[in-house]
């Protein structure tokens, strides 16, 4: 079973650092999530780990092998797949386009044409609209084809940038099923949210950021009865 | 073959037909010379030739979305290495032609390689550097380039023991064509293949485009490699036509008209960019003094009353016109066209 390690990882942006080591696990066998407020470092993390942030120091490992220093490409390559913040489709190609995009690094044209059906299955929604432009679709469409075209990939961990940012409520329970539904297919997901409540009911395990550090880690199940969290971000007391 | 067809047919941009259009086009252009005019054919070459140069920008500008202010910094180097290999060294133009296009590709990697991760107007001004610094060198490395007196006498192509001759410029108009199909060809291909998704997902999207695992500096280098070989190669074919270099031939308003060609006939899209080169080429034409003075002569305008530079007026009146109606260009490519209607449609 594949874990992704980060020990001690420091990451910034020019001269500010934002991440002040962080040590975490995320087993491909789960699915964790990660909660904290604006400017905590969560995407910054996922950009770490996923090569689209170059300047980290610490150590970072996925099946035992180091990912610092390795660009975007080659992670994508070994199984780690970043669905990024605010969506990111491909604004003037078609659903399919983008979904094929998500499959760029492969080369097993049965093993496309499997996956896009799988994703079909997952998003019926997303069959209907195969040849429109993706701009035109309504949000919580543009989230389902962000996540449909990170699992072309055919991703053993997922790394998701707060897929229910601007989505009505109703969505946002649609997505975190669908999220659940894959995990169930047997991928991993990392899931970063600002939604603390609705993660952490979903999730097996959960880590908290505050600014730049890791300030608590556990079960999920924990976590969502743990008095300081309640406090803090799920709006209890 | 079947198979390759298959792949193609699959593709993003929809699926690989045969280029009956293009073929007729040709087949069109390829009848001009039955006029037997001179000039027409004259004006002909120069359409394709900048035809040829504002689709290997297309590669840049078009299709991976980047800004490139020195594009005419590739044709030069092309220009001028085609007449140093073909006056002080002695080779067959058929041999010149493709070590000037590799020579610009070459030096399109080598720019490339450490600017491409500049962004937006970074790069634009970078690559203008660039073409400035081309003249520069052309006009004071005299033991190769002549320096500014220009490059006199530049041997013409031989076909079969036949010389092309500037005079008779049916043979060249009819080079210009074969360089603007395999130009056509090679751009067709590139548009539905991998290459070209990985260059419009960087277009779209650089993050997401990242995030896919498509290596941006891999690819946007590559891109503007090819680019600068097509402009090379223009390059060294207006070398061998012209017959003599100036490095006037080579500033950056050459840049800026390869541009208005580029985005006037629609960014991103082939035949856009071709029909926009063949119009500003005409319209070049139209502009001149000489033509304007003979055209207005019968309504009684003195000659002395039109101004020399009167081109970049109509141009720039006519890209603010542009702007204002058609956005996307002239013959946009699918895409685009769709996302303007849009943004049109939800104005209010």
């Amino acid at each position: 079973m594949s874990v992704l390690r980060v020990e001690s990882l420091k990451a910034s942006y020019g001269h500010i650092e934002v991440l002040h080591g962080v040590t975490l696990e995320v087993r491909a066998d789960e699915l964790t999530c990660l909660i904290g407020a604006n400017g905590a470092g969560k995407s910054t993390l996922l950009k770490a780990v996923t090569g689209l942030l170059r300047h980290v120091s610490g150590e970072m490992s996925w099946d035992g092998e180091t990912l610092v220093g390795r660009p975007a490409p080659s992670i994508v390559s070994r199984g780690i797949v970043h669905v990024p913040e605010g969506r990111r489709i491909f604004p003037r190609m078609t659903v399919e386009e983008n979904l094929r995009l998500g499959a760029f690094l492969r080369r097993d044209r049965a093993g496309i044409a499997q996956d896009l059906e799988r994703a079909f299955a997952l998003f019926p929604r997303l069959r209907e609209r195969f040849g429109q432009v993706a701009s035109t679709l309504s949000g919580g469409e543009q989230q389902m084809v962000a996540i449909a075209r990170g699992l072309m990939a055919r991703p053993r961990l997922l790394l998701l940038d707060e897929p229910s940012l601007g989505l009505a409520p109703l969505l946002v329970q649609e997505i975190f099923r669908k999220l659940q539904e894959v995990h169930r297919e047997g991928v991993g997901i990392l899931l970063v949210e600002q939604n603390a409540f609705a993660a952490l009911s979903i999730a097996n395990r959960g880590y908290v950021m505050e600014t730049g550090k890791l300030a608590l880690g556990g079960p999920a199940s924990e976590l969502l009865h743990d008095p300081r969290v309640q406090a803090a971000y799920l709006g209890g007391g | 073959m079947t198979q390759r067809k298959g792949k193609a047919a699959r593709s993003s941009s929809g699926a690989w037909r045969a280029p009956w259009g293009w073929l007729a086009f040709v087949a069109a252009a390829a009848c001009l010379p039955l006029t037997g005019n001179s000039y027409l054919m004259g004006v002909g070459i120069y359409a394709l030739l900048f035809s040829i140069l504002a689709m290997g920008l297309n590669i840049m500008t078009g299709f991976c979305g980047l800004l490139d202010l020195g594009y005419v910094g590739f044709y030069g180097i092309g220009a001028y290495a085609a007449a140093v290999f073909m006056n002080t060294h002695e080779l067959s133009f058929w041999v010149a032609l493709p070590l000037a296009a590799a020579l610009g590709a070459l030096w399109g990697t080598m720019l490339g390689a450490p600017t491409l991760r500049l962004t937006g107007d970074y790069f634009a001004i970078v690559t203008f550097g660039f073409s400035e610094l081309v003249i520069l060198i052309t006009r004071n490395w005299t033991s190769v380039t002549k320096g500014a007196r220009g490059f006199p006498d530049i041997h013409k192509p031989v076909l079969f023991g036949y010389e092309f001759v500037r005079f008779n410029p049916t043979a060249f108009y009819f080079l210009a064509l074969a360089l603007f199909s395999l130009t056509v060809f090679v751009m067709l291909r590139l548009e539905s293949s991998r290459l070209g998704r990985a260059w419009f997902a960087i277009r779209e999207d650089e993050i997401a485009a990242e995030a896919c695992g498509i290596n941006l500096r891999g690819y946007k280098t590559l891109g503007f490699a090819i680019a600068a070989a097509f402009g090379a190669m223009g390059g060294a074919f207006y070398a061998s036509f012209s017959g003599t270099l100036h490095w006037s031939a080579f500033t950056f308003s050459e840049s800026v008209l390869i541009l208005c060609m580029v985005v006037m006939g629609g960014l991103g899209s082939i035949p856009g960019v071709v029909l926009g080169s063949c119009l500003l080429v005409m319209m070049q034409e139209g502009l001149r003094p000489q033509n304007l003075a003979a055209a207005l002569a019968p309504l009684g305008v003195p000659a002395s009353s039109i101004p020399g530079e009167l081109r970049w007026i109509v141009y720039g009146a006519l890209l603010i016109l542009m702007m204002r109606w058609r956005p996307a260009g002239l013959w946009p490519q699918k895409n685009v066209a769709a996302e303007f209607a849009e943004e049109a449609d939800s104005a209010p």
